[in-house]
């Protein structure tokens, strides 16, 4: 679903930055792939040019079956993307929101599908009142329902449980573990370990923009006794 | 299509989601349309009666005007003309020009007058019909029906005349709001449209959609433009209601007739479509230039002032450049708005102005749209917020310079024309020096090291000291050199004169000291320290000198202090410290206002001087290269 190969990301300055120099990867269908990584070791970066927000200066990435340089749009229909940056409009109430993302999203009937994503992430309640006024943990039910207005199967989750509270990023993970069971492919990034253990089939370790293990969680656990050893061990070593 | 539809479904939806923010747009159009209309319309009836009433006029054909002009004597101060009057003509000493006729029983004198010289003129017309009473005796008064008894003398400013001169005060006034009008809406619409989303991460939720990039910037483009024409066009329709629902009469702006019929509302309508097209196109730009509110908000002053500066076009008389005023941006409208309300538009000029108007209004949009196309401007948040992060500074130099110049061109120059020392002084402290350290900090750079603010070794002291007695020959030897193209002003040398009235210790204080640390703060510490992050120190010395040169805006000073800026900026990098080019700085201006006390401003050209300042940079230089290390520099 998602294939990776040999893609770099250069910032222009006094010398130039390699935020993403070579990374490699691929997550399947019905499997939660990991990114690991220390903040600015190149995650964003990575997720960015898969969700064409940044071109990539080299390699190249395909999503669903589409290159993120020659057919952007397909990509951006295949892909329900989720960061901590992703900003919902605190004018606009949860059913406009949806509604009208529906209809940016091109689908069907986007009245519809806002009515039946708001019955399944239990949006009722709050659905009338402006995003603004609405709590984290309901803005998060928003924003998840955003992501998949268009029905996507594909899943990037950029560090989507950072501020939330113990209560919400539960929910969050049963969403992410659904997800999988729906035959999603779900591409997580994160530093936080447990989710990583919970969640992940397979990870990948990124560190100062490069790939330094591909493995399975469970082969990261039965090397190092935890992910987090693991993870520690592996960015020393490399 | 659809994708753009639906995209500008959107835009429209968030617009129509602030309705504080829309009864505010309407309010404005009103207020800056019937109300500011009615409330001008009291003042010039205020005005009017104040200089005393002038008769009303109407359009008489000039008739039985034979008799007069043989009543008329030399030094009379009047001089009948039978044509039209050109309207620059002004009341010279003992000279008036007008159409002098018998009206039944009245003798009529009628002109374009100013209202202030109306009695004036209605005092040396009754003298004349005195005169002819007294010398000529009843006869040749009786002959053209006149009774000596009741001289009636009128004096007419004519009906049409008064119309234009007032129509045209008017078409000075309103562009001027209307611009102000579109340009508010129209930047804080393009801010909350492109600005905030990118502030507050609704652009990437936006970008992250399988609609083409394109068509969301070009709904925003859309929505504000639309929203912007929307204000435009209800500015005028207000109006025109007000007008027809008896609330707006303007007999004095306009004469007795209705102005705002519905073909000059369309009209108006029209020429605000195409003003707004114009400005919405600026202001998506600056708004997708910046990449968060705090830069939007400090680029949006020089903007508007830029936008606005075009209108004052139309305060100057009609003249031979019209056709090429009518080809400026903005000032076309303008001209055009000035010429229609006062009666004078000729159906060419008209036609060339709105041809001119399409033309921009079509060139800007379709620029706007290029650009929008071709720089990702809602990726420009993510960047400029990394930048900054990373520790580059470039475009906060750039912003904190559009402002210095605008707060220093307008408050500065209006405190300096309420006191000269006082102003000068409080320039110096609160816009430049306050501006560099408050730029500084706003921006988030960190403070000591943008500004260089450590304390210099005692051999760059010195070296500053030598610079400083250097400086004044070299800038002298510039301007001889920049005065051949352009002179200095005569106001910039009578201030300098002025200034010296008061003592030279506080002349020295105000004139050397504080531009010497607060210019240098400014220039060398916050504008060179944050353009260097970005383009490193090379560039940044040769960008802030031209800063520093065109924030002395007359054209003969800003190659000189550019010139200037070279050597203080260079200091600054080869010594890393502020205060060695503060020393430099200070020194110059101090050796040039105590020579300018002692001899005419306008000699310092002189070549005596101009020879005593280059010997002096000589020595100076001569001494530094002949002893190693520096000591300071010999007197």
């Amino acid at each position: 679903m998602i294939e990776v190969d040999a893609l770099v990301k250069v910032y222009p300055g006094h010398p130039p930055v390699r935020a993403v120099d070579g990374v490699s990867f691929e997550a399947r269908r019905g499997e939660v792939f990991g990114l690991l990584g220390a903040n600015g070791a190149g995650k964003t970066t990575t997720l960015r040019m898969l969700v064409t927000l940044l071109s990539p200066d080299g390699g190249t990435a395909r999503v669903n079956g589409h290159d993120v340089r020659t057919a952007p749009e397909a990509v951006r229909g295949s892909v329900g993307y989720l960061s901590v940056t992703t900003g919902l409009y605190e004018r606009l109430t949860p059913r406009e929101m949806l509604v009208s993302f529906g209809r940016m999203q091109q689908i069907a009937d986007p009245v519809g599908r806002a009515e039946q994503l708001i019955a399944r992430f239990g949006i009722g309640a709050f659905a009338d009142q402006r995003c603004g006024r609405l709590s984290t943990g309901m803005k998060q039910k928003v924003s998840i329902a955003r992501a998949l207005v268009h029905d996507p199967p594909v899943l990037i989750l950029d560090e989507p449980t950072v501020g939330l509270d113990v209560l919400v990023a539960q929910t969050f993970l049963e969403f992410v573990e659904t997800a999988r069971e729906e035959g999603r492919a779900v591409l997580y990034s994160t530093h936080i370990m447990s989710e990583v253990e919970r969640l992940c089939d397979r990870v990948a370790i990124i560190h100062e923009g490069r790939i330094v293990a591909a493995t399975s969680v469970a082969a990261l656990v039965a090397e190092h006794g935890t992910v987090e050893k693991g993870f520690v061990a592996t960015v020393n070593g490399a | 299509m659809s994708a753009f539809v639906a995209a500008l479904r959107h835009e429209l939806l968030l617009v129509w989601r602030q309705p504080g923010i829309l009864a505010l747009y309407v309010g404005m159009a009103v207020a800056l349309g019937p109300v500011g209309l009615a409330g001008m319309e009291w003042w010039m009836g205020a005005a009017e009666s104040a200089a005393g009433s002038v008769g009303k006029g109407r359009d008489l054909p000039i008739s039985a005007l034979d008799p007069i002009p043989g009543w008329i004597r030399d030094g009379d101060g009047l001089v009948v003309v039978d044509g039209p009057i050109t309207e620059d003509d002004t009341l010279d000493e003992g000279e008036v020009y007008g159409h002098a006729f018998l009206d039944g029983g009245r003798v009529v004198f009628q002109r374009p007058l100013r209202v202030q010289t109306a009695n004036k003129v209605q005092e040396r017309v009754e003298k004349m019909v005195e005169r002819v009473a007294t010398e000529r005796r009843e006869g040749e008064l009786a002959r053209v029906g006149l009774d000596p008894a009741t001289i009636a003398v009128e004096v007419e400013a004519t009906e049409r005349n008064a119309e234009s001169r007032h129509g045209d005060l008017a078409g000075r006034v309103l562009p001027g709001t209307l611009v102000f009008l579109l340009v508010v809406v129209s930047l804080f619409s393009a801010f909350d449209t492109l600005t905030k989303e990118k502030e507050k991460g609704t652009a990437e939720t936006l970008l992250t959609l399988r609609i083409p990039r394109r068509m969301v910037v070009w709904a925003k483009f859309a929505a504000v433009l639309a929203t912007t024409v929307a204000v435009g066009a209800l500015w005028a329709v207000s109006l025109f209601l007000a007008q027809a629902a008896g609330l707006l009469v303007l007999p004095n702006l306009f004469g007795d007739g209705q102005v705002f019929t519905l073909r000059t509302t369309l009209i108006l309508v029209v020429l605000s479509g195409l003003l707004a097209a114009q400005v919405a196109s600026v202001a998506v730009a600056v708004a997708a230039w910046a990449p968060n509110y705090r830069q939007a908000s400090i680029m949006s002053t020089p903007v508007m002032l830029g936008l606005l500066a075009p209108t004052a076009i139309t305060g100057f008389q009609e003249s031979d450049l019209t056709p090429l005023l009518a080809m400026i941006p903005v000032a076309n409208v303008s001209l055009g708005s000035r010429l229609w309300l006062g009666g004078e538009l000729p159906l060419g000029m008209g036609l060339l102005a709105l041809g001119a108007t399409a033309v921009h209004a079509g060139l800007a949009v379709g620029a706007s749209v290029w650009w929008l196309d071709n720089s990702d401007p809602l990726d420009k948040g993510l960047d400029a917020e990394a930048r900054r992060a990373m520790g580059d500074f470039g475009t906060d130099a750039f912003a904190l310079f559009a402002l210095s110049v605008v707060c220093f061109w307008f408050l500065g120059l209006l405190a300096q024309t309420t006191h000269l020392l006082g102003g000068l002084a409080f320039s110096q402290i609160v816009i430049i020096g306050g501006l560099a350290l408050l730029g500084v900090g706003y921006f988030g750079a960190p403070m000591r090291s943008t500004l260089s603010l450590r304390a210099p070794t005692p051999r760059n002291l010195a070296l500053g000291v030598v610079a400083g007695f250097t400086l004044p020959g070299v800038g002298q030897v510039a301007a001889m050199f920049f005065t051949l193209i352009a002179p200095f002003r005569r106001d910039t040398l009578s201030g300098m004169e002025a200034l010296l009235d008061w003592p030279l210790p506080l002349v020295l204080l105000v004139a050397a000291v504080l531009p010497g640390v607060c210019e240098e703060l400014l220039f060398r510490g916050a504008i060179l320290g944050m353009l260097r992050t970005r383009t490193g120190p090379v560039l940044a010395v040769v960008l802030s000198s031209a800063m520093f040169g065109l924030l002395h805006l007359e054209l003969a000073r800003i190659p000189v202090t550019a010139v200037i800026g070279l050597v203080l900026g260079t200091l600054l990098v080869r010594t890393g410290s502020l205060w060695v080019g503060a020393v430099a700085h200070t020194l110059n201006n101090a050796v040039l206002f105590s020579i300018a006390a002692y001899v005419d401003a306008d000699d310092l050209q002189n070549p005596l001087v101009v020879g005593a300042l280059v010997a002096m940079a000589l020595v100076c230089i001569g001494a530094t290269a002949a002893t190693r290390p520096p000591e300071p520099a010999p007197r």
